[in-house]
């Protein structure tokens, strides 16, 4: 008897050769072309204005974004905000001589 | 002057008019690129599936005009765009595969017997244009993943180089390599099993 490795091979060469072999003719009809058509057609109205409005300026402006979102992170990093720190401050010294405080029953 | 190029637009015209708006102008591109699409999905899908993966990888195409940057040539970028359809198709449709998986039946054991009980040619080729070849192949194909489907089609079946590949799936140089080798080993493991459960089963009826 062959040895395993040999039937192997034999079986993926045949394997191989049945695709390679296989008939994949194709023709596009009329009717499909028709339907790619239509698709297209309502894709333009149904995700036209979307894509208009928000796909590409969207993308667009991702980039900025990412980078005052940077910028604000260095400039946080490196001005010793403490964010609890300066919403407390805000509330509780009330520049505009507003009692902000006692509103939250804060005397 | 040649008549021919100044009725049939170049793709690039034809490119520039559709994402200017003029829609009815990516007919032109379904009838140049038409067959030759469906050619490759009908490569990679069922028979059954091909015009409707078709259709998806034209309505692919149409939006995805505006980001086409002619540093390819638009036939090979149109060939990719089809390849990953077929991509997208094998994952879809493993995802909702529910039912179990189609079992190799007597006919399939005895194509499996004919071919290995011969060394000669003639049995060979005779029996690797059998329908049942086929139907082993795919067998085979529907156990591994979408990706190694895809991998084992395009680099093992069609013979495309590791670049070629990586180029229609969008995918690194590397990682085609490494799934490549990993889904041939997974496919000779099936067909060792086959080939060993085959031996078995001839072990047993001659003693």
């Amino acid at each position: 008897m062959k040895g395993l490795r040999e039937d192997v091979q034999r079986v993926e060469k045949a394997l191989i050769s049945a695709y390679r072999g296989q008939e994949r003719s194709f023709e596009m009809s009329s009717r499909l072309k028709a339907g790619i058509m239509s698709s297209i057609g309502q894709s333009e109205v149904n995700g036209g204005v979307w894509d208009a409005l928000f796909g590409r300026a969207v993308w667009r402006f991702a980039a900025a974004t990412c980078l005052v979102a940077v910028v604000l992170l260095f400039f946080a990093a490196h001005s010793g905000l403490d964010t609890e720190y300066e919403i407390a401050r805000l509330i509780l010294d009330d520049s505009a001589d507003i009692v902000l405080a006692q509103s939250f029953g804060i005397n | 002057m040649n008549d021919k190029s100044v009725q049939e637009p170049s793709d690039i015209d034809i490119v520039q008019r559709v994402n200017d708006g003029d829609t009815e102008a990516f007919g032109l591109l379904v009838d140049r690129y038409g067959d030759a699409v469906g050619r490759i999905v009908a490569r990679h899908v069922p028979s059954e599936s091909v015009e409707e993966v078709t259709h998806d990888v034209f309505v692919s195409i149409y939006r995805s005009l505006p980001t086409f940057g002619a540093r390819s040539p638009f036939g090979r970028w149109i060939s990719s765009i089809a390849v990953r359809g077929c991509h997208d198709f094998w994952r879809k449709h493993y995802r909702k595969r529910e039912v179990s998986l189609s079992s190799l039946t007597e006919d399939h054991q005895g194509w499996l017997d004919v071919l290995l009980a011969d060394d000669s040619r003639e049995v060979f080729e005779r029996q690797a244009a059998q329908r049942e070849a086929r139907e082993v192949l795919e067998y085979a194909l529907d156990r591994l993943s979408a990706d190694d489907r895809m991998i084992v089609t395009l680099v093992h079946l069609d013979g495309l180089s590791v670049r070629e590949t990586a180029d229609l799936l969008g995918w690194s140089s590397v990682r085609v390599k490494v799934r490549a080798h990993r889904s041939r080993q997974r496919m000779k493991k099936m067909i060792m099993e086959l080939v060993e459960e085959r031996r078995k089963t001839s072990d047993e009826g001659t003693s």
